[in-house]
């Protein structure tokens, strides 16, 4: 098989989610010699960008993101010690949680792996996350989004305390907030001042586009150039 | 003209499909029932006088004409052996699905309604309220049904992902061991169900949150969820046939409402985010429709006259011809106000009255 063949293909078994296929042509690629970075690029992201299209025209629902985004995951598990954890090749770098008090994960992992899918680099907390471990993690990661998600009206004012724990801090203008989850909306999103609402997977992975393609070259992390 | 309806009159009259003397109002409240009594969550949740009481209290102050029963959807999922944190002032919380894998699923057994974890709170709170407030409608806690069970008992995104994959009749698929858990938490429905009618419920209810297009598909819902609910509706219909059964799902189920329509039950709660005027174009009178006020952007933060309006909208939407309960989308949140609650009975009194 030839190089686009291969790309082709990979693109298909993401978009179809079957993950052991995706595995088998990610290890038959790097064996043929293609470059990591061309099977993420090239292969696995247009697989995931597809799937997202076909949600957003409701012709793939979260049961089919979910398969894909697996089968992203396992083949990006394959590219991980070749390509190494240097950021520069990264879109980006968003960390995200769901805030404390609040355990429902599942939007919250997709966003994740949709992230992932879309070349961020993607530092997940978990749920139940609380104000001190965001602050730290921005802190200590300089991601370029912080992506929160509370899916309890209860647990939604949390995300108001952590913008104004980055505001106190300094750190708010390092950082986009983005935040999301089921009882949150855009009104919401400005009223406790973070910088943007996404409504499903697909919005949360536009947004971050758009935040990271806008963010300062830093020193460490190039703003991703083949996107 | 007078109200001539006891509350339970109206709310049967209505989901029984027909014309009761004006729109009854039945929001969903939990938690927010037991903070305008002044109940500790903890009491709310664990003592059923202490739910009684808060929701006796939440019907002699807003005046809605059906209460539900219970604090959670964890009941049946608690009853299969998954852990639930009771906090002071929150609701329950799940904290560990029952099983790690679902290869567990030979391990697991249908809960016994009658003693296993809270249910003997919910259906000592149904004997209460039918004493306390005769003419006033119950309607059983779902705590839930058959999917959303299943995903409780098996960890949302693993079974989710199990149960994917045996819709597209993938390699990894174990559609063995998927069927047998979604069997039985439809067995541990039925009897949960039947347990509450038993005490005292006036409804039984599908409440099957996440059997929802905001988390599954028209394939998979179609294939793993649709005939389960069919037999729940059966075997109920069986038990009691004079007691209506309501279906709970969240979120916009537009492309399964068809499906929903087939499987023989006489209600149907519907979210906030599905337009009320199409479902009842679609629906006609083959259920009665319950809905839909938006319960955090109306009820916790609009003010009474936007709740207002928004219920005379869903009045002019879904009323006519009978077979309409005015409710909410969802659950309502703790915190919203008795006046926003007061102002859809309100509503319901002024724009609701069925001419004679």
């Amino acid at each position: 098989m030839d190089q686009k063949t291969i790309l082709e293909q990979l693109k298909q078994r993401v978009v179809e989610g079957d993950a052991a296929r995706c595995a088998e042509l990610t290890l038959a690629a790097l064996r043929g010699g293609v470059d990591p970075w061309v099977i993420l690029n090239a292969g696995l992201i247009p697989g995931m960008e597809e799937i997202g299209e076909r949600f957003q025209r409701h012709e793939a629902f979260v049961p089919e993101m979910l398969l894909s985004a697996r089968a992203m995951s396992r083949a990006l598990e394959l590219l991980k010690p070749v390509i190494g954890t240097s950021e520069k090749h990264y879109r980006g770098k968003v960390v995200i949680g769901t805030v404390k008090g609040d355990l429902h994960d599942i939007g919250k992992n997709l966003v994740s792996m949709m992230l992932e899918g879309a070349g961020f680099q993607v530092i997940d907390l978990g749920v139940d996350v609380g104000v001190d471990r965001f602050l730290d993690a921005v802190r200590r990661e300089r991601p370029h989004v912080l992506a929160m998600s509370a899916l309890l009206t209860t647990t939604m004012p949390v995300m108001g305390e952590v913008v104004r724990a980055l505001e106190e801090v300094g750190l708010r203008g390092s950082v986009k907030v983005m935040v999301g989850g089921a009882p949150v909306s855009s009104r919401f999103a400005v009223e406790i001042g973070a910088d943007a609402y996404g409504a499903n997977a697909v919005e949360a992975v536009a947004l971050a586009k758009s935040f990271a393609a806008s963010a300062p070259v830093r020193g460490d992390a190039e703003v991703w150039q083949n996107g | 003209m007078a109200e001539w309806m006891t509350p339970l009159e109206r709310v049967m009259a209505a989901a029984r499909r027909g014309v009761p003397d004006r729109v009854p109002v039945a929001p969903i409240a939990y938690d927010v029932a037991a903070a305008h009594a002044g109940v500790s969550m903890r009491d709310f949740v664990l003592d059923p006088k202490a739910m009684a009481k808060a929701l006796i209290s939440f019907h002699r102050t807003c005046g809605v004409d059906a209460l539900f029963v219970g604090s959670d959807v964890y009941y049946l999922a608690e009853g299969f052996g998954a852990k639930v944190a009771i906090r002071e002032e929150h609701v329950p919380v799940l904290v560990e699905p029952a099983i790690r894998d679902l290869a567990q699923v030979e391990d697991l057994r249908v809960p016994d309604v009658y003693r296993d974890g809270r249910m003997p709170v919910v259906l000592e709170c149904i004997q209460i309220l039918r004493r306390e407030l005769p003419e006033v409608a119950i309607v059983a806690v779902a705590g839930q049904a058959t999917w959303s069970c299943a995903l409780q008992v098996a960890g949302m995104n693993q079974f989710l992902l199990e149960a994917t994959l045996v819709e597209k009749e993938m390699d990894e698929a174990r559609p063995e061991l998927v069927h047998r858990l979604l069997e039985l938490t439809t067995q541990a429905t039925v009897s949960w169900q039947k347990a509450q009618i038993e005490a005292g419920a006036h409804v039984a209810r599908i409440g099957d949150s996440s059997a929802s297009m905001n988390l599954c598909s028209p394939g998979l819902y179609r294939k793993l969820i649709h005939p389960y609910h069919c037999r729940i509706a059966r075997e109920l219909k069986e038990f009691a046939p004079e007691v209506p059964i309501s279906k709970h799902t969240c979120g916009d189920n537009s492309l399964v409402l068809d499906l929903w329509l087939q499987e023989g039950v006489d209600c149907l709660e519907i979210d906030y985010q599905m337009d009320l005027r199409m479902v009842k174009n679609r629906a006609g009178q083959q259920v009665c429709l319950i809905g839909n006020i938006d319960p955090v952007r109306t009820m916790l933060q609009g003010s009474p006259e936007e709740v207002k309006s928004a219920c005379r909208r869903a009045i002019d939407a879904a009323a006519e011809g009978g077979g309409f309960i005015l409710g909410t989308g969802c659950v309502l949140p703790r915190d919203t106000s008795a006046e926003n609650v007061k102002a859809m009975v309100a509503a319901a009194r002024q724009f609701g009255v069925y001419g004679g």
